[in-house]
């Protein structure tokens, strides 16, 4: 019987159906479970600590609000994906924050094979945050669900709603765009003027 | 065939892209209270369960006060001196003495519940499952115990709430104690309903609201 089971063991769509009936120790347990998950879209996708926090905090309420759309189809937590990616594009395209545009240069000269690069391997959050900051939003999105979260092709469709094969696309060039940012000194150096 | 762009990025790159700032505790409870305040504006207001989460917690502010005015009241008896010999007596289960020290403060304010109007008494009546009753958190411990202890008057039908109780660190019997994932109760109770044993507990699960538990004694295996 559901109703004698405790909260902690029952499945998420357990939850959100309890959610949706008003119980707010439910969706309360159900956001705790994915707020990880969330938090770390959101600081991926923002490029900037407290932009990911108000992102984190918009994508929690959309979730919340849209508890009484969701139909099912999906997972509940491709779902939480999916309304968290978009808020977090909402909060991109609401702050204007468009991506600077990438050093040309940069990108068409890029290896095609990629060698083994020393200066990822000591490169601090500050760079990865600046050359996030630089991916287009969608390459960015494709990029942050397959490195950052680990989903695979087929999830990272259904989360963005998307033909695999345009995945795989922002997946590829996104990844090469990083790469090449992250050996572009131009992004250390952007940095690097940052810093007091 | 695959584009070399395609290959994974290397370790150092994944641990990079994966490295983000620790989100406090509180940063983290105060985002989820927000959205979780959302709620009441999409929830529908027909369900069965929904209402029942509602009179549950209606239940749990009435229990407060009803709480307040018997404890008033014995408190008030006691001062004039009144016998109370007509008190309904309760089946005495000395769990809490056998368990460890059982602060005599603590069991005499838990056995001053009074009786909550018949309306609650039949509210509660219906909202209580077989073995186990999870009547929510609640905001602090004080809170969740007035609504396990009135939720156990209910089913009792008597003047007591409890017939013996406990604050930590008593230990409980370890047939009863409530699965880790509840945390350690902070407070607990025995409470004979329909000649059975039933525990009343107050559980604060780790970075979450104190809970309050009923559960049946004989049904340790938790459905």
């Amino acid at each position: 019987m559901s109703r004698s089971r405790p909260l902690r063991w029952r499945e998420d769509h357990e939850l959100l159906d309890a959610a949706v009936t008003g119980n707010r120790d439910a969706m309360t347990l159900l956001l705790e479970r994915h707020y990880d998950r969330v938090a770390l879209i959101a600081r991926r996708m923002m490029s900037d600590r407290s932009d990911a926090e108000d992102a984190t905090q918009q994508a929690l309420i959309a979730i919340v609000r849209g508890i009484a759309g969701f139909d099912g189809r999906s997972a509940v937590s491709t779902w939480i994906h999916r309304v968290t990616v978009n808020a977090c594009l909402d909060e991109i395209r609401r702050r204007g924050r468009r991506p600077e545009p990438v050093e040309i240069s940069a990108v068409s000269e890029a290896p095609s094979t990629p060698e083994p690069d020393h200066a990822v391997s000591v490169v601090d959050r500050a760079v990865i945050d600046e050359a996030m900051k630089r991916l287009a939003a969608d390459f960015r999105a494709a990029v942050v669900l397959r490195d950052v979260c680990g989903l695979d092709y087929d999830e990272i469709a259904e989360v963005l709603e998307v033909p695999g094969g345009t995945v795989r696309s922002r997946i590829s060039r996104g990844r090469r765009e990083l790469r090449a940012l992250l050996g572009n000194p131009g992004v250390s150096r952007h940095v690097e003027e940052m810093e007091p | 065939m695959s584009d070399p762009t395609d290959a994974e990025p290397d370790n150092d790159l994944l641990a990079a892209l994966r490295d983000v700032e620790e989100v406090s505790a509180e940063l983290r409870a105060r985002h989820i209270a927000i959205a979780v305040d959302h709620l009441s504006d999409v929830v529908d207001d027909d369900p069965h369960s929904a209402r029942s989460t509602r009179r549950l917690r209606l239940l749990g502010v009435a229990a407060a006060v009803v709480v307040v005015i018997g404890t008033t009241a014995v408190v008030a008896r006691i001062a004039v001196g009144e016998n109370d010999s007509s008190e309904k007596a309760a089946t005495v289960t000395d769990a809490a003495e056998g368990a460890g020290a059982a602060p005599a403060s603590t069991a005499s304010a838990a056995s001053t519940t009074s009786y909550p109007p018949p309306s609650l008494r039949s509210e509660a009546a219906t909202a209580l499952p077989a073995h186990l009753v999870d009547l929510g958190s609640f905001p602090d411990s004080g809170s969740a115990r007035l609504a396990a202890l009135a939720a156990a008057t209910t089913q009792r039908e008597s003047s007591a709430a409890v017939d013996a109780a406990a604050a930590a660190p008593s230990p409980m019997s370890p047939t009863c104690q409530v699965p880790a994932e509840y945390g350690t109760p902070t407070w607990w109770g025995l409470a004979t309903i329909d000649g059975s044993p039933w525990i009343v507990a107050v559980v604060e699960p780790p970075g979450s609201q104190p809970r309050a538990l009923i559960r049946k004694m004989d049904a340790c295996a938790w459905s």
